[in-house]
């Protein structure tokens, strides 16, 4: 299976990817109450409203990460050390990501990222450079 | 009113590549617990079965396979929660007069090649939003919170080692476990790292194998002779802490008191912990939740308790998922079958001494980077 051949890939996230190929973080957010959730969703999990796209500061902080050797299969081998993170937005949501670039191992917890476009179908981050946390 | 009494364990050779298909697995599974219990397969009207391999309707095409006529069917579909969840339902079943012999299985045969796999489809969630990450599976989420346990709280790798070094000891005890050498702390903290801080011994080895568990109504329970078990309460919760990306704010809590007042046994009656082990953190986190100690003070918790064997809190007594290997789905029955065998005072050389309550805990599913499915239950030795 090819790195972005996934069978579960829905029509419905489409503005996720979109966004990815041109360096936005999009995400959803609740036109009843507000919840930005963390992953697409059909409706929102907060109160079952409908949710309209938008794009999003694409600013957070890292809330933990870890440093992958050893990817789940070998199409992401070229990508090794990959720092996967759990992220908190500026929105609100804890989004899990990846933190690209040269200097991707300085990642620490508290670190400021941004979205960048990587090699990943979806958003990926960038550390800010001297905001160190 | 029938009441549930668990009567056998019974379990496949686990195997580490090249092995059975999972149906052989399953069957031998079945054939040991029935044989154990001195039951014939027609003597079986219920069946559990929870497998990450078999597709839709697994249980009942398992049935047909076997040639099992059933009244009462449990499909497990909670991950490594599904075994202790099937346990509650079967005891339920019997209660209410719907079956008579529930028969519960579980087990996979995984290598580690098709159990990588599987983690781009594990759930629509996983496959969407962290494969394309290169996420490293199931080690990368839980690197996540074992990193943000230290973070927190201030827990230490060597203290999460010093639970996957007694777990291999018990394991060396257990000729059913796959890893036959000792394992030292320099060992474990030397290993090399595959998400850090999450090194080769934090991480379990997919492979191939099959539990098997036995509840009848009391009536045939005392026919058999054996020695039997009291399933005292069962509980499980789904999708806790709905915001969170994490399993570190938990699950086990939202059922733990619950769960002890209904069985009437307080935390220092439980003799032994059988706890889902697919990494040390979570162990440390289930033994915070169900009031072993107080949040946060897992690790710490490992380090002053002795939790071998011949210990004070003895958890994992036949070596876990983590020294056993991790057979998919019956990773969420090898402690449950372990619990068995140690109250029934046939573990063999890994027996704990006078064992009477044992806490058995589920968790899995694991999606948007937590573990959906947390479960529990007391069982106890029928006095």
């Amino acid at each position: 299976m090819s790195a972005d051949g996934h069978k579960s890939s829905r029509s419905f996230d489409a503005p996720l990817r979109e966004g990815a190929a041109r360096g936005a973080l999009m995400l959803q957010r609740c036109s009843a109450c507000g919840f930005v959730p963390n992953f697409p969703r059909i409706a929102c999990p907060a109160c079952l409203g409908e949710l309209d796209w938008f794009e999003a500061s694409g600013r957070g902080r890292v809330e933990t990460f870890t440093v992958v050797h050893r990817p789940h299969h070998h199409d992401y081998d070229g990508h090794v050390p990959i720092v996967l993170a759990l992220i908190a937005l500026e929105e609100g949501a804890e989004l899990i990501s990846t933190v690209v670039g040269a200097d991707r191992l300085e990642t620490g917890i508290g670190a400021a990222v941004r979205v960048t476009h990587g090699w990943s179908t979806l958003p990926q981050f960038e550390l800010v450079p001297g905001s160190d946390a | 009113m029938a009441e549930p009494r668990i009567v056998a364990w019974g379990e496949s050779t686990y195997e580490k590549r090249d092995g059975h298909a999972l149906y052989w697995h399953l069957w031998q599974a079945a054939k040991s617990t029935l044989e154990r219990a001195g039951l014939d397969k027609d003597d079986v009207d219920g069946l559990a079965l929870s497998s990450f391999m078999l597709g839709p309707g697994n249980v009942i095409t398992f049935a047909e396979h076997l040639g099992m006529n059933l009244r009462w069917a449990e499909q497990g579909a909670y991950g490594g929660a599904s075994v202790v969840i099937a346990l509650g339902k079967a005891a339920d079943a019997i209660r209410n007069g719907r079956a008579r012999a529930i028969l519960i299985l579980s087990g996979d045969a995984f290598t580690v090649a098709s159990h990588d796999a599987m983690l781009d489809d594990f759930t629509p969630t996983m496959g969407a939003y962290l494969a394309p990450h290169g996420f490293g599976g199931a080690n990368g989420v839980f690197a996540l919170v074992q990193r943000q346990h230290q973070h927190r709280h201030g827990s230490r790798r060597d203290q999460f080692g010093q639970l996957a070094v007694r777990q291999r000891g018990h394991a060396l005890l257990n000729p059913n476990a796959l890893f036959k050498v000792p394992l030292t702390l320099d060992d474990y903290l030397g290993a090399r790292p595959i998400c850090e801080p999450l090194g080769l011994y934090d991480c379990v080895m997919p492979c191939s194998g099959a539990h098997g568990v036995l509840v009848v109504a009391d009536d045939i329970a005392r026919s058999l002779g054996r020695p039997s078990l009291r399933i005292l309460a069962t509980r499980e919760a789904h999708n806790s802490y709905p915001r969170a990306s994490s399993s570190l704010p938990g699950s086990f809590e939202q059922y733990a008191d619950e769960l002890f007042a209904e069985a009437g046994v307080g935390r220092a009656d439980v003799d032994l912990c059988e706890l889902y082990d697919d990494y040390p953190v979570m162990v440390a986190i289930q033994l915070e939740r169900y009031g072993f100690c107080g949040h946060g003070e897992g690790a710490a918790f490992i380090e002053a308790t002795d939790t071998t064997i011949h210990g004070e809190l003895p958890v994992n007594t036949g070596g876990g998922q983590l020294s056993c290997g991790q057979s998919g789905a019956g990773g969420g029955g090898i402690g449950l079958s372990h619990a068995i065998q140690q109250l029934q005072v046939e573990a063999g050389a890994w027996q704990v001494a006078g064992a009477e309550v044992g806490l058995v805990s589920g968790f899995g599913l694991v999606s948007y980077g937590k573990g959906l499915c947390s479960s529990a239950t007391l069982i106890a030795s029928d006095a």
